[in-house]
């Protein structure tokens, strides 16, 4: 919660009460149980293997993600060709709704912290 | 004369209508119905109810199931935890659906009726091909080894996945 200045009252601030000093600012240090990876997004992906057709893995990404028949076609190419490819990204709750979309298709879905 | 080739399944529109015709012989389907009962069978009897899974089950069910946070062992723990019931309902509806579909003997098939096809033959393969050690090069054996028979039909429903997927773009 953010902190109320010292003296300040419930009152409405006029632009009289405005002082014309400048008083320190108060800054607030971010603690140690901050997480700042918290802010970064989580990434979805998608790892190769070698049961699931190509075709069927393309039409899960165009059905799953709305992507076009040919950026599915080249994620499923970066899946089959370096071994993993990042499908969708979002918060925590988003990635695991992705990741278990993907899990329902029998792909080889993980997530993890964007770096 | 030559006959002319018909997919296993394959869309026809009429009238802004999309229905998917099932060509596909009542031996075959009764194949189809055996192999998702069996996947079936073992998605629902998952543990022995004192929460312990067989071992050699849970690893032909290990791809159905794969880890969503390999680095993280807590929030892996919970994604199973609050996950994996609704991973098998969704999988067992699915089953279900293509059950009544066969069972109704209607050779047309709704896109719900096809899509959930699509994800059971798929789930099938995936254990079928974890049994049979499926490599990167496509490998699956050669005849006469051992699982002939599961080989036989990781082919055929290799080949039917695609015409379904073929189906499903048009």
């Amino acid at each position: 919660m953010r902190p109320r200045r010292q003296g300040a009252t419930n009152a409405v601030c006029t632009i009289a009460d405005v002082p014309t000093t400048l008083e320190p600012a108060q800054v607030v240090e971010p603690g140690l149980d901050d997480d700042p990876a918290t802010d970064r997004p989580w990434l979805v992906l998608v790892w190769n293997d070698p049961i699931n057709l190509m075709s069927y893995v393309t039409h899960v990404f165009q059905k799953l993600f709305g992507y076009s028949l040919e950026r599915a076609t080249e994620l499923m190419l970066d899946v089959h060709e370096k071994g993993r490819a990042v499908v969708a990204s979002g918060t925590r709750e988003e990635a695991e709704m992705h990741v278990f979309h993907l899990h329902e298709h029998s792909l080889w879905a993980t997530m993890e912290h964007d770096t | 004369m030559t006959r002319r080739f018909r997919p296993p399944i394959y869309a026809t529109s009429h009238r802004g209508v999309t229905q998917w015709m099932l060509n596909i012989g009542d031996d075959e389907q009764q194949v189809i119905l055996r192999l998702l009962g069996e996947l079936r069978s073992i998605l629902s009897d998952d543990d022995d109810g004192d929460g312990n899974v067989d071992e050699g089950r849970a690893l032909l069910l290990q791809r159905l199931f794969p880890t969503a946070y390999p680095d993280d062992e807590e929030k892996e723990a919970e994604y199973q935890r609050l996950m994996r019931d609704d991973l098998v309902t969704s999988r067992v509806v699915q089953i279900d659906a293509v059950s009544e579909a066969f069972a109704g003997g209607s050779t047309t098939l709704q896109e719900s009726e096809v899509i959930a096809l699509m994800q059971s033959v798929n789930a099938v393969r995936v254990v079928l091909g974890t049994m049979l050690d499926v490599g990167e090069d496509d490998e699956i054996g050669t005849a006469g080894e051992e699982f002939e028979a599961e080989r036989q039909l990781y082919g055929f429903l290799s080949w039917l996945l695609d015409w379904i997927v073929r189906s499903l773009q048009t």
